[in-house]
Formats: C-alpha cells, sequence, structure tokens
C-alpha cells in the first residue's frame, strides 16, 4: 500500500494543501524548521489511527488558518485501487470514511485490513517516526513492539503472543484464584462447604426418628392408664354427687308438706282480690277529692261575673271613634306639613319670573306655553346649523386651492423659459440619426482591428524569418561537424608499432643477447599495437555515441525549419486578406487608411465625439419639452380651481336665507343665531317646568287644610253626642285619643264578662258525673267483700293472705318431686333414692364428692400433658417423615459439583495453553535468531560499516546487545548516541521488514532522523532507505539541504517537495 | 405358574449427578424421579396381579440410608401387603445390613434376607407350595467372597429362584463386590437367578437356568441414558420361564453427539441441535428426558463456537426450544468438542511458533516422563485446601485430553484456519 495524494482541509498551520500525486519509492518532503514537517507526519498518523482525546497531552493542531478539521489521504493498494481515506473531528478518534475502488463505502474495519492490523503504536513507532522516537529507548519498550520484535516471525497471526499469554492468564484469573472470593469456582467451591454442612445436619434426624418412636410408644401406654383411673374417679364423684344434688330438694319437700297441713282450709278466693279491692278504695277518695274541688271553684266563679261592669254606650260609637283613629296620621301630618309647603309654593313663583325677565318682555306664560320645545325642533336648529358651517368651511377650502394652483403655474412657466435658453446654447450636431452614428462607430473600431493585425502578423514574419536564418546556420554548423567525427584513427600505426618494436628489440641486442632483445623488443611492439588498437576502438564506440546524437539532433532542427516555412506561408495568407478587408472599410468609411496604430484610435475618437455630441443636444431639447408640458398643466388647474371657490360663496348664502326663513315662522328675532336659538329652547323649557311646580302646590295646600278641618268636625260632634262642651282646636287630638281608650276598655269588659258565664255552666255539668262515677264505685266494693266471704276490708285482707300461701307452698312440694324424679327415675328409683337419703348425712356426701373431684382433676392434668406429649412426637415425627430437603440439597451438590468439575477443567485447560505457550516461546527465543534482529543486524553492519557486526537479542529480556568487529558483546549504554540511534535505525528498518513479509506492505515515513549520523554513516543510512523502496513507498522530511543533496546524488529520480509555511510546492 | 417382578438396584432418594444447572420445575421432578420409578414397579406388580417382587439390592443409595427412602420404601410394600403380593428383599453393597436402618415395621408378608447365610423362603398359594426364593443379604459394603456358590436348591419340585447383588463376571465398569461367574449361577440348580448391581440391563442367560440383570428403575447420570425399568417374568409349573422387560423410568437421560463438518451457518447448526432435541423427545415414549449434546468434528463453525458466550447463548436458545416441548427436554449442556480445521501435521512442521508448540504438545503426549510434569502445572487448583475435597487430580486419560484441549484453544488463538 502507498501514499498517493494528502489532502488537508484544516491541521494545524495547514488548510485547503495538496500535497501529491506522491510517487512509488522515495519522495523528500524538505522544509525549515517550523514550516510544518512534524504536523504533517502527526496528520498521516491520525488520518489512519484517529484523533486523539482533545482533553488529552498530545497536540490536537487545532485548524489555526480555517477550515474543517481533519481532511483524507488517497492510497493505492496494488492490485485494488485508489482508496480515498477520510476523517474529521468527532468522538472516539473521529469518524473515518474509506471510499473503496468501486465507490462502495467503508469504514474503521476496511481501514484496519488496508493498513493490515497494524496498531497505532506499531504504526507510530515502527512505520511513521521522528528523531524523538528514535533518541526514546522506551519507545522500542512498548510492548506491542519488544513483542513484535520477539513475535515476529513466529508465525502467529495478528496477535502478539504476550497478549496470547495474558489473556489465558486473565481468563484463568476470572475461573480460580487460590485466595480469591469472586472467581467461580472459588464461588461454587464456597457453596459447596455450606451445603456440605447443612446435609451433616441432616444426617442426625434419622437418629431423632428412631427416638420419637420409642418415645411415641411410652407416651400412648401412659395416656391408656391415666383414662382408666380417670373413668373410676369420676364414678365415685358422680354418686356423691347425685345424693348431693337431691339433698336440699328432699328437704324442703318434707317442710312443706307439713306446713300445709297446720294451714284453714279455703276453697275459693277471688282472683286478685286484693288488689281489685285496693283500687276500688283508691278510687272512691279520688272521687270525693274531685267533688270537693269543683264545687269551690264554681263558687269562684259565680262570684267573678258578678264584679264585671261594661260601657254600652261607648260601644254603640265604636263605628266612629274607629275611623277617627284610622284619620289620626293624616290629621297629624296636614297639620305639620302646612308651613312648609307653602313657602314652597312662594319660591317657585319667584323662579318663574325670573325666567321670563330673562326671556325677555315680550314673554309670559301663556307664549311659553304656546312655544314648541319638542326634539324634532331642536333638531331641525341642528340641522340649519350643520348646513351653515359645511358650507362656510367648503368655502375656505376652495379659495385656499385656487391661490395654490396661481403660484405653481407661475414657478412652471419659469422653468420653461429656462429650458428654452439652455436650448439655444446647445451646439446643434451635423447627423441626427443616431443608428447612422452608431454603425460607423462598429466600422471604424473594425478597422482599428484589422490594423493592429495587421501589424502582429508583419511583426511575427518578421521574427520567423530571424528564427529560419538561424537554424539554418546551425544546421550547417551540425553538418559540418557531422563530417568531422566521421574521421576516426587510422590503422597504419599497428604494424609501425610491431616493427619499431622489433626495431629496437635489435638495437638493444647489440647491447645484449640477440634473441632475447628480439623477443623483448617484438613483445613491446605487440604491446603497443595492442594499446593503440583498443585505444582505436574505443574512440571509434565512443564517436559513433556522439554521431548518432548528432543525427538526432540535425533532424530535430530540420523539422524545426519545416514548421517554420509552413508557419510564413501562413503569415502571408493572412496579411493579404487583412490588407483587402481595410481597403473596403476606408472606401466605405471614405477616410484615408490609417498607417499605425495612433491613426487607427484617432479615427475611432472622432466616431466617439460625433455621438457624444448628438447625446448632449437630444437631452437638452428632451427637457425644454418637459418644461412646456408642466406648464401647460398647471395652468388648468388653477383655473379649475377659481370655479370650485365660486360655488362654494353660492350655497353658503342659500343657507343663510332658510334659517331667517325659519326663525321668522317661530316668531323668534331676526338676528338669532342657530346656537342662541337652541339656548333660548332650553330656558323655555326650565320656565314652563317652574310654572307647573307652582300650580302643584297650590293644589296640595287646599287639600291638607281640607283634612284638617274635616278631622276636628268629626271630633266635636262626638264630644257634643256624649254630652260634654266642644273642645278648642289645640285639644281635639288628645281629646280624640281618650276616645279611643274608653272604647278599648269596654270591649275588653264585655269579652271578659261572656268568659266567665260559660265558665260557671261547664263546672256545674262536671259535678254532675262525678257524683254518679261515686255511686258506681261503691256498689262495685261490697259486691267484691260478699265473694270473698269477708264482711269487712280487713277480714278480706286476712283470708286472701292464707290462700295465697297454701298456693304456694303446693307448687313448691310439685316442682321438688319433679326435680327429685330427675336425679333418681320414677317410682322405686325415687324410692330407693329418698331411702339412700335418708341413711346418710350431707357432710359425709359433700366429703365424698370434693375427695373424688381433686382426684380427677389430677388424673385430668396428668391425662391432657401425655396428650400433649404425644401429640408434639407425632408431629415431629410427621415432620421428619416428610422431609423434602435433603432431597433437594444432594441434587444442589450434585449440581454445583458437575459445574466445579466443569469450571476446573476449564482452568486447566487454559493453565495447560499458558504453560506450552511460555514454553514454546522460550524455545523459539532461544532456538531461533529473530528474522527481525537478523535484518536488522544486516542494515546496522551496513551504516556502520562494519564497526559493528551483529545485534544481538537475549532471550527472555526486553533489551539489546551488540557485537563489535572484534566480536566482542556491547551493552546498549556503552554505545554513543548516535551510534545508538542507528541500531533503533537498524532495528526499525528490520521491523519493517519483516512486516512486510507478513502483510502488506506500509508507506514508512521518516522525520529528519539523519541529524547525529556523521556524513559517511548518513550516506550508508540512505542507501539502506533506498533499499528500503524497493518493497515499501518511503516519505522522508527533512530541514536539512545536505540531505536533500545525498538524496539527489544517490538517487536522481526522487521527487522533492518543498514545505513552506503550511503551503507545498513540488519542485 | 407364578408370576414376579423382578426389579434392583432402586437408589431411592439419590441425587442426579452431572447436571450443570436445572430449573425449578426440572428440580422437583428429578427429586422424585427414583421415587415414581419404584412406584411404577409397585403399580406393575399390581396391574399384573403378580405373586410377589424381588428387589436384588441396592434399595438405597448409601449404607445411611434416606428416611424419606425407606419410608417410600415402606409404603410401597405396604401397598402390595395389602393387595396380598408378597416382597422378597436382599441388600446390596449400597445398603448393606450394617447400614443404619430405622425403627420402620415391614408390612406383613416382607421378608428382608439375613447377611449371615442363604435363607429360602417358601411361597405358598392357598397353602400349596408355588415356589422357593434363595436369598441373601450384604451384611457390610465391602463383600469379596464368592456368595453364589453359598445357594443350595431345596428338594422341591417348585420353581427355585435366587436373589442376590453380585458382580458376574468381573465387569468393569461397577465395583467387583460379590464377584461370581455365570458358571458359579449356572452350577446352583435354580431355575431363575434375580440379580442386581449392574446397572445396564442383561439377560446373561436364557434358561437353564435364566439369569438377569434388569438394570436400575431409574437413570441417574447421563452415562445411565436409554430405558431404564424391571422384568415381570412368568415361571410355568414346568418350569418355562418367560421375561418381559417394562420401563419404569420417569425421566430418560439421552447423550446425542452432532457433527458440525458439514454445517457451515449458526442457522443451520441451531437447526440440528433442535433436530437432535425433537428425536430424543420421539424416543422417550411420552416422559421428559434431560439430555447432553456433544458438537464434535472440525468445521468452519468451530472458530465460532469458541467465541466467549456463543455456546452458553445457543444453550439457552436450546432449553428454550425443549422446554416448550411436550413433554419437555432439558438440555443440560452442549460440549463443544469441535477442532480447528487446521492441517496439524502440516504445521508441526512449520519453523515457527507454531510448529514449536505443536512440537511441545506431541512430546508430552508421547513422552510419559514429560507427561509426569504435566500435573504439576495444575497444582494450584487440584492441592487448593477445598478443591481436594471435590475434585479428583486427572488421570493420565483425563490429562491426555486436557492436553488436546490446550493444544486446540492455542492453536484457535494463534493461528487463521486453512480455507
Amino acid at each position: 500500500m502507498r501514499i498517493a495524494e494528502i489532502h488537508i482541509d484544516g491541521f494545524g498551520m495547514f488548510h485547503d494543501v495538496l500535497l501529491g500525486p506522491i510517487a512509488p519509492g522515495l519522495s523528500v518532503i524538505q522544509g525549515d524548521n517550523e514550516a510544518g514537517k512534524s504536523t504533517l507526519l502527526a496528520f498521516v498518523r491520525r488520518i489512519f489511527f484517529g484523533f486523539p482525546d482533545r482533553r488529552g497531552r498530545e497536540n490536537p493542531y487545532p485548524p489555526l488558518r480555517g477550515g474543517r478539521y481533519g481532511g483524507r489521504i488517497v492510497v493505492v493498494s496494488p492490485g485494488d485501487g485508489r482508496y480515498v481515506i477520510e476523517r474529521r473531528e468527532g468522538p472516539r478518534g473521529g469518524p473515518v470514511s474509506v471510499t473503496l475502488p468501486d465507490g462502495a463505502r467503508g469504514g474503521e474495519e476496511v481501514l484496519k485490513q488496508l493498513l493490515g492490523f497494524a496498531t497505532a503504536d506499531v504504526f507510530r513507532n515502527v512505520f511513521a517516526f521522528s528523531l524523538d522516537e528514535l533518541q526514546q529507548f522506551e519507545s522500542l519498550d512498548d510492548e506491542t513492539v519488544t513483542g513484535a520484535i520477539y513475535s515476529a516471525g513466529m508465525g502467529t497471526g495478528k496477535v502478539p503472543l504476550s497478549e496470547l499469554v495474558g489473556d489465558l492468564q486473565k481468563e484463568k484469573g476470572l475461573l480460580f484464584k487460590p485466595g480469591g472470593s469472586k472467581p467461580i469456582v472459588n464461588v461454587i467451591l464456597r457453596e459447596l462447604e455450606g451445603l456440605r454442612r447443612q446435609l451433616s445436619e441432616r444426617s442426625r434426624d434419622i437418629e431423632e426418628f428412631d427416638r420419637l418412636h420409642a418415645e411415641l410408644a411410652g407416651a400412648e401406654r401412659k395416656i391408656a392408664d391415666l383414662q382408666r383411673d380417670e373413668g373410676a374417679a369420676k364414678n365415685r364423684c358422680d354418686g356423691a354427687k347425685r345424693l348431693l344434688d337431691a339433698w336440699e330438694d328432699w328437704i324442703e319437700l318434707g317442710n312443706s308438706e307439713k306446713e300445709l297441713a297446720e294451714l284453714p282450709q279455703i276453697d275459693s278466693f277471688p282472683q286478685d282480690g286484693v288488689a281489685r279491692l285496693e283500687r276500688l278504695e283508691d278510687k272512691l277518695t279520688g272521687l270525693a277529692e274531685q267533688i270537693r274541688d269543683s264545687e269551690s271553684e264554681w263558687n269562684q266563679h259565680r262570684k267573678k261575673l258578678d264584679a264585671v261592669v261594661v260601657d254600652e254606650r261607648v260601644l254603640e260609637q265604636s263605628e266612629e271613634i274607629t275611623r277617627l283613629q284610622r284619620r289620626r296620621d293624616h290629621y297629624d301630618s296636614a297639620l305639620s306639613d302646612l308651613p312648609a309647603v307653602t313657602q314652597e309654593l312662594n319660591d317657585a313663583g319667584k323662579r318663574v319670573a325670573e325666567a321670563l325677565r330673562e326671556l325677555g318682555a315680550e314673554w309670559d306664560v301663556e307664549r311659553l306655553r304656546a312655544f314648541d320645545t319638542s326634539i324634532a325642533e331642536r333638531d331641525v336648529i341642528r340641522s340649519h346649523r350643520k348646513t351653515m358651517q359645511e358650507e362656510e368651511t367648503s368655502l375656505r377650502e376652495a379659495q385656499g386651492a385656487a391661490e395654490h394652483a396661481g403660484k405653481a403655474h407661475g414657478e412652471a412657466a419659469e422653468k420653461q423659459e429656462v429650458a428654452r435658453k439652455a436650448l439655444a446654447e446647445t451646439p446643434e450636431p451635423a447627423q441626427k440619426d443616431r443608428a447612422a452614428l452608431d454603425e460607423r462607430r462598429e466600422m471604424l473600431r473594425k478597422l482599428a482591428r484589422l490594423v493592429r493585425r495587421h501589424l502582429r502578423l508583419q511583426a511575427e514574419k518578421e521574427h520567423d524569418e530571424e528564427r529560419t536564418k538561424d537554424l539554418e546556420s546551425e544546421k550547417e554548423h551540425l553538418a559540418g561537424q557531422l563530417r568531422r567525427v566521421a574521421v576516426g584513427l587510422p590503422r597504419w600505426p599497428v604494424p609501425l608499432a610491431i616493427v619499431t618494436g622489433v626495431l629496437v628489440g635489435a638495437s638493444l641486442g647489440a647491447l645484449a643477447s640477440w634473441p632475447a632483445a628480439l623477443a623483448l623488443g617484438g613483445l613491446l611492439g605487440v604491446a603497443a599495437a595492442g594499446i593503440y588498437w583498443l585505444l582505436r576502438s574505443r574512440r571509434a564506440q565512443r564517436v559513433s555515441e556522439e554521431r548518432q546524437q548528432l543525427e538526432t539532433y540535425l533532424k530535430t532542427v530540420e523539422q524545426r525549419l519545416a514548421g517554420l516555412n509552413g508557419r510564413e506561408r501562413e503569415h502571408l495568407r493572412s496579411l493579404a486578406e487583412a490588407e483587402e478587408d481595410m481597403a473596403g472599410l476606408c472606401s466605405e468609411l471614405q477616410v484615408e487608411a490609417p498607417s499605425d496604430e495612433e491613426a487607427a484610435d484617432a479615427l475611432i475618437q472622432d466616431g466617439e465625439d460625433e455621438l457624444e455630441k448628438h447625446r448632449r443636444w437630444t437631452a437638452a431639447l428632451e427637457r425644454v419639452n418637459a418644461a412646456s408640458e408642466q406648464s401647460d398643466a398647471t395652468r388648468r388647474q388653477h383655473q379649475e380651481a377659481k370655479q370650485v371657490a365660486q360655488k362654494a360663496e353660492v350655497a353658503l348664502s342659500q343657507a343663510v336665507q332658510k334659517w331667517a326663513g325659519w326663525l321668522a315662522s317661530v316668531g323668534l328675532r331676526g338676528d338669532v343665531s342657530p346656537d342662541g336659538a337652541l339656548e333660548m329652547v332650553t330656558t323655555i323649557g326650565e320656565c314652563l317646568k317652574h310654572q307647573y311646580d307652582v300650580e302643584g302646590l297650590g293644589e296640595r295646600i287646599a287639600l291638607m287644610q281640607r283634612t284638617v278641618d274635616e278631622y276636628r268636625a268629626d271630633v266635636t260632634r262626638i264630644s257634643e253626642r256624649r254630652g260634654e262642651a266642644a273642645p278648642e282646636p289645640a285639644d281635639v287630638g288628645q281629646l280624640a285619643d281618650r276616645f279611643s281608650k274608653d272604647l278599648e276598655t269596654a270591649r275588653s269588659n264585655r269579652s271578659l264578662r261572656d268568659g266567665l258565664k260559660e265558665r260557671v255552666q261547664e263546672l256545674k255539668r262536671e259535678l254532675e258525673q262525678l257524683r254518679e262515677k261515686q255511686r258506681d264505685a261503691e256498689a262495685e266494693k261490697s259486691g267484691l267483700l260478699e265473694s270473698a266471704g269477708a264482711a269487712q276490708c280487713e277480714e278480706f285482707r286476712n283470708r286472701a293472705g292464707i290462700w295465697e300461701r297454701r298456693q304456694r307452698l303446693k307448687e313448691d312440694a310439685n316442682r321438688r318431686n319433679v326435680a327429685l324424679e330427675k336425679i333418681a327415675g320414677p317410682g322405686e328409683h325415687l324410692a330407693a333414692l329418698e331411702k339412700e337419703l335418708s341413711q346418710t348425712t350431707r357432710e359425709r356426701e359433700e366429703n365424698r364428692r370434693s375427695e373424688a373431684e381433686s382426684v380427677l382433676q389430677e388424673l385430668r392434668r396428668a391425662l391432657e400433658a401425655a396428650l400433649d406429649e404425644r401429640g408434639r412426637l407425632r408431629e415431629q415425627l410427621r415432620s421428619l417423615e416428610s422431609e423434602h430437603d435433603c432431597g433437594e440439597l444432594r441434587l444442589r451438590q450434585e449440581t454445583l459439583l458437575s459445574r466445579l468439575r466443569g469450571e476446573a477443567r476449564k482452568w486447566s485447560v487454559r493453565a495447560l495453553a499458558a504453560a506450552l505457550l511460555d514454553e514454546a516461546r522460550q524455545r523459539y527465543e532461544r532456538d531461533r535468531q529473530p528474522a527481525v534482529i537478523r535484518d536488522a543486524s544486516e542494515f546496522f553492519r551496513r551504516i556502520t560499516h562494519e564497526q559493528y557486526r551483529q545485534i544481538v537479542a537475549p532471550a527472555g529480556q526486553a533489551t539489546l546487545q551488540v557485537l563489535d568487529g572484534r566480536e566482542e558483546r556491547k551493552q546498549m549504554d556503552q554505545l554513543s548516541r548516535g551510534a545508538k540511534e542507528q541500531l533503533y535505525f537498524a532495528v526499525r528498518l528490520g521491523l519493517i521488514r519483516e512486516f512486510g513479509r507478513r502483510q502488506e506492505p506500509l508507506p514508512v515515513v521518516m522525520d529528519d532522523i539523519f541529524a547525529n549520523f556523521d556524513p559517511r554513516r548518513a550516506r550508508a543510512a540512505v542507501e539502506a532507505v533506498l533499499e528500503l523502496t524497493q518493497t515499501h513507498q518511503v516519505l522522508l522530511f527533512t530541514c536539512h539541504p545536505e540531505t536533500c543533496d545525498l538524496m539527489r546524488e544517490a538517487a536522481p529520480s526522487t521527487a522533492f517537495f518543498m514545505l513552506r509555511d503550511g503551503e507545498v510546492a513540488a519542485e | 405358574m407364578i408370576s414376579f417382578v423382578h426389579a434392583a438396584d432402586l437408589h431411592l432418594d439419590s441425587p442426579f449427578a452431572g447436571l450443570g444447572e436445572v430449573d425449578a420445575q426440572l428440580a422437583d421432578l428429578l427429586k422424585s424421579a427414583t421415587f415414581q420409578a419404584f412406584e411404577n414397579v409397585i403399580e406393575l406388580c399390581m396391574k399384573r396381579s403378580a405373586d410377589f417382587l424381588l428387589v436384588a439390592g441396592d434399595v438405597y443409595d448409601g449404607a445411611d440410608r434416606s428416611l424419606r427412602a425407606q419410608l417410600a420404601f415402606r409404603d410401597g410394600l405396604r401397598k402390595l401387603s395389602e393387595a396380598g403380593i408378597r416382597s422378597f428383599i436382599a441388600h446390596g453393597n449400597h445398603d448393606p445390613l450394617d447400614g443404619w436402618a430405622s425403627s420402620l415395621q415391614w408390612p406383613e408378608g416382607t421378608h428382608v434376607f439375613g447377611g449371615r447365610e442363604v435363607e429360602s423362603v417358601l411361597f405358598e398359594r392357598d397353602g400349596d407350595p408355588c415356589a422357593i426364593v434363595h436369598g441373601i443379604s450384604f451384611p457390610r459394603r465391602q463383600i469379596k467372597a464368592n456368595l453364589a456358590r453359598r445357594f443350595k436348591p431345596s428338594k422341591s419340585p417348585v420353581p427355585q429362584i435366587g436373589l442376590l447383588h453380585c458382580n458376574v463376571g468381573g465387569d468393569t465398569g461397577h465395583e467387583d463386590w460379590a464377584p461370581c461367574t455365570l458358571g458359579d449361577l449356572a452350577g446352583a440348580g435354580l431355575d431363575y437367578w434375580a440379580l442386581g448391581h449392574v446397572h445396564s440391563r442383561n439377560v446373561l442367560s436364557a434358561d437353564n437356568p435364566t439369569v438377569v440383570y434388569p438394570g436400575n428403575t431409574q437413570g441417574r447420570h447421563v452415562n445411565e441414558s436409554g430405558d431404564r425399568g424391571c422384568f415381570f417374568v412368568e415361571v410355568s409349573a414346568e418350569k418355562q420361564v418367560r421375561t418381559e422387560f417394562v420401563p419404569t423410568d420417569a425421566v430418560r437421560w439421552a447423550n446425542e453427539e452432532i457433527s458440525i463438518e458439514s454445517i457451515d451457518t449458526d442457522e443451520k447448526l441451531l437447526r440440528a441441535l433442535e433436530e437432535s432435541v425433537r428425536g430424543i423427545q420421539a424416543s422417550a415414549g411420552q416422559r421428559p428426558c434431560v439430555c447432553r449434546l456433544t458438537l464434535s468434528g472440525r468445521g468452519p463453525l468451530h472458530k465460532t463456537l469458541q467465541r466467549p458466550g456463543y455456546a452458553e447463548d445457543l444453550l439457552e436458545q436450546l432449553r428454550e426450544y425443549g422446554r416448550d416441548l411436550t413433554p419437555a427436554v432439558w438440555v443440560d449442556r452442549i460440549a463443544v468438542q469441535t477442532r480447528p480445521s487446521v492441517d496439524i501435521a502440516s504445521r508441526r512442521q512449520s519453523q515457527d511458533i507454531v510448529g514449536d508448540l505443536l512440537g511441545l504438545v506431541a512430546d508430552y503426549r508421547e513422552n510419559p516422563d514429560r507427561r509426569s510434569e504435566l500435573p504439576d502445572l495444575l497444582r494450584t487448583l487440584y492441592e487448593h485446601r477445598l478443591c481436594r475435597k471435590y475434585l479428583d487430580v486427572p488421570g493420565e486419560e483425563q490429562m491426555l485430553s486436557l492436553l488436546e484441549e490446550a493444544e486446540s484453544l492455542c492453536l484457535d488463538r494463534l493461528v487463521e484456519e486453512d480455507s
């Protein structure tokens, strides 16, 4: 997988930045400090793995220059095509969307797959790292990465071995912990222990069952014994009790029989005789008292009746006196109101006189009554007033409008004059047709364009001519060169060299031995010839290459010449066309053909001037016409307003005449205004009201006087009839009151006398009835005494006592006989009982009974206890027999045991699995040097130019060691900073390679990592990076121009980007 | 002609073993299942008007007999007594005579054989001798003597029956108490041997003499699956024996294995399991069932089955399904014994950690010395104070099975399955 484009919408200093297209292989992104390299690195990491939580310590790179936070990276997967990964701000790292090559959409799952399931930490530490990560030893200690060092090449899937073992241990812990309380097995064990205790308690129940059984049998025996004893005791007790129960009845029966024999014999007696006698005696006493009371009352009432006197004369005048009483209030109020009403009458008369004075001397009461003050008449007055007011208002408005229209007309006339003067001052154009002017201007512009085109074509033609000349001279030069290059080295020097060598050998032979000298000379000659031949053939090869280049270049030049010739022909044709068009236009416009651009521009300017002149004159003319129209309109308006005012004046004078007519019709003065008339009508109305008051009061005073007079006459008449002197007017009231009182007294006495009479009669009747009743009672008493055979009451009572005693004794004897029979049974049984009773004493039987009862009570208590005991035992046995708990407990126990075995099995499997994995890991670390370390060793050896030969990862330790050139082992802290960084760099390259073997190779981003490398090692590191580019895309960030130079030198095809202030540019 | 019912190994009130969990309704059913089975035996006696009932030992589950069990047994025998049916009881290793017996009174017509010597009891009908029942109880739990040889026939023409709790021919599935051979039994001169002890029914000899293990009356764990009951036996005056097995179990156990090899979706798996449950129910003859389903084989669903909670969810769904059937089927457990579809032989050759791991497992499996190191790895659990009480340290065979499962677990976690 490789990155094809990076598009940042908003992230740190970047806003809407596109980095790309990024080629496969190596790309260098150069930028000064703070140009945005680290930001770019962070962007790549975060688009792939999510934005950090803003609350965290990591720089969130907020979009400082605007834009939406986030962006997208286009990646290319070999064989698949382009994927667009876009991430935005949001919860849990921000939502990511991956657009697949077929346009489908995916999310995190697809992205993880694209990234070969690498984790964020692995990516940061292995694939996208900066100098920071290189310098931080801890970054390699990250569990995932150290795990990866060991597990890389282990053949495991994506999960590190350490994590697998950790998971298994965790699962074991959830199942069982030796001292734990929550793991499943511990919980089960705890419950099992509880169950075991409960079951052991239950096993004691069976012993209990047997013990209870034995106890129950004992209890049953005891109950039987007690029940037997109880029966015997009860019999004893019942015998004594029977005699004691009969005892009292037997004694009392004897007593009753003896007393009866002693009392005198009485055969019959009236029923309830004594009570009846007493009732009769009471009745007679009561009657005697009632008769006495009635007689006394009758005497008293007779005396009262005689004392009552009634005045019959007054009763005869009762009707008149009653009438006087009724009218008494009228009389009193008339007498008291008369002075006040008289005063009121005087006041009303004064008010009438005053109102008449206000209306005028010609007004009197008669005229007032004749005047119409109705509401209709007042409406007539108001109507007149309204009409007159409206006409006045209309007249005022019409006069104002006429005045305003006159002023407006004056102003319009002035404006018309000014416009006319302005038109006279504006020059008149020669051509007044606007369309003709516009057409001429267009033609002039076209002419100018043609002139400019003509001039440009001419200049291009001249330029092409010059280039043709240059190319032709270059062509000649190349042809010359080609000819020169054809000349190679001659062949003749070869034999010459051999001959010369032989000759030199011969000349040397003279000095030494001949054959040797000759051979040496020949050899030298052949060697020289060989060298020459070699030089010659090399040169021939070089010349051939050079010639080939020259020929290619010559061909290019010839092609360009041919192109230029074609263009020249084209120019000439275009020039001729332009000239023809120009001549035609000039003749139409009747102007000279312009020689240059200035002349053409001058022609256009003339056309524009003509147009401007026409536009000004037309505007002045339009203004004069507008002012004339305005003046005519205002004049018409002025005249219309004047006519309206005249009409209003006429209407007003008609309304005034109508008002005067109305005044005359009601007899009012002609100078009264409608408002004055309305006021007069009001005053007339009020005056009339006062007049009506005067008349009403007069009538009322007459009525009151009549009432007083009539009352006095009546009183005087009654008084005379009673024979009394006529009263003074002032005493009339008092006298009338006395008459009323006398009448009342007479009436009261009359009703008293009537009542007494009636009561006396009634008492007389009652007295007679009482005497009758007394006689009846006496007769009844005599009858009663006689029926009992007694002469006197006392005797009667004695006989009654004897009779009653005898009856009671007989009843008692009967009752006791029945009771004894009930105890003993009839006939002989009763006789036997009586015999038995006669042979014993009460005390003896009571003693017998009490003894038997106490024994019985004792026995019953014992029996009750025994029965309780038996019940308890039976209940306990029943409860034991119905015991179901054990089954349930055992079922639960078995269930738990089964679960325990299951969970124990799970734990055992995990324990074994963890142990197996651990052992396998140890074996692996021990027996197989991980491929990562092997690859890393190779890189490290090359980067350090074999200063160090190997990296070693000791088994079971999360650290690294190195072997130097002398095979000596060095710890990390023995290495210099640069060497350490080179070691970690090598380890990362090893990891990258190892990851790449197992999954899709990911792009590698390195941020200025060579800063501490010396030039020699930096060059070696660059070569290692270049080697990596065979399999991985590499983006190298740097601020060092020398690193760029290194790259350029080592790989000229490298793509370069410049990063400056948040902007990216390709070089 | 006489008829009798031959039952053995009632194990009254013994708990059901090996159940993972049960719902309340099922718990009630299970608690009363052994009692119900015994009641079914009693009912059979009454319905067929048998002359007597033979119980060949292990009436109770433990020497400390549950009171409820004794009461239930007494009540059952009382019913028979009231119906005029006699009972002959011989005790076995689970309920020997020296075990505690309550003060219960056995009903009239019940004979419990003693443990000192073989007793012979004459069975009469209307005063005529009809059969002789010989029997002996275990005086204590562990009887190593051959009791069968002590049986001697009476000199009577009536059919002679031996009642004994014993292990014939050294049945390895059961404790070897009162061992004897079929020859011992055949040589005793009896007509019918009513045996007990072995829980699977077995007619060891059809005639001359007829030797029968009726099996237990109620299966009590998953290994006692299938129908369980007793024998109704008729013996003619000519000593012709006719036996008929009658199931008495109240709850039936079943154990089914389902291979996942041809199953590729969750849905199909569930359907297959449901079908299995239906099959179990159909074969149980209108009684509730408890079953265990074992998933085995290599298949695409192996990985899915390893997901935490998956098998549990499956179990829950099946329980729901089984509960709704009438009569219900309780799925006790789904044992997942599937294996990843990884070519282990070739992976063992690979030069990576998986290869190392598989080699290691093979080493443990094949090398007894190395295998002896395994219990040490599990010591934390099995030597724990409480675990010791309830768990046995895994034996050789179990250890190998654990090892195989651990290997499978490692492969699940380490490698992608072969496609």
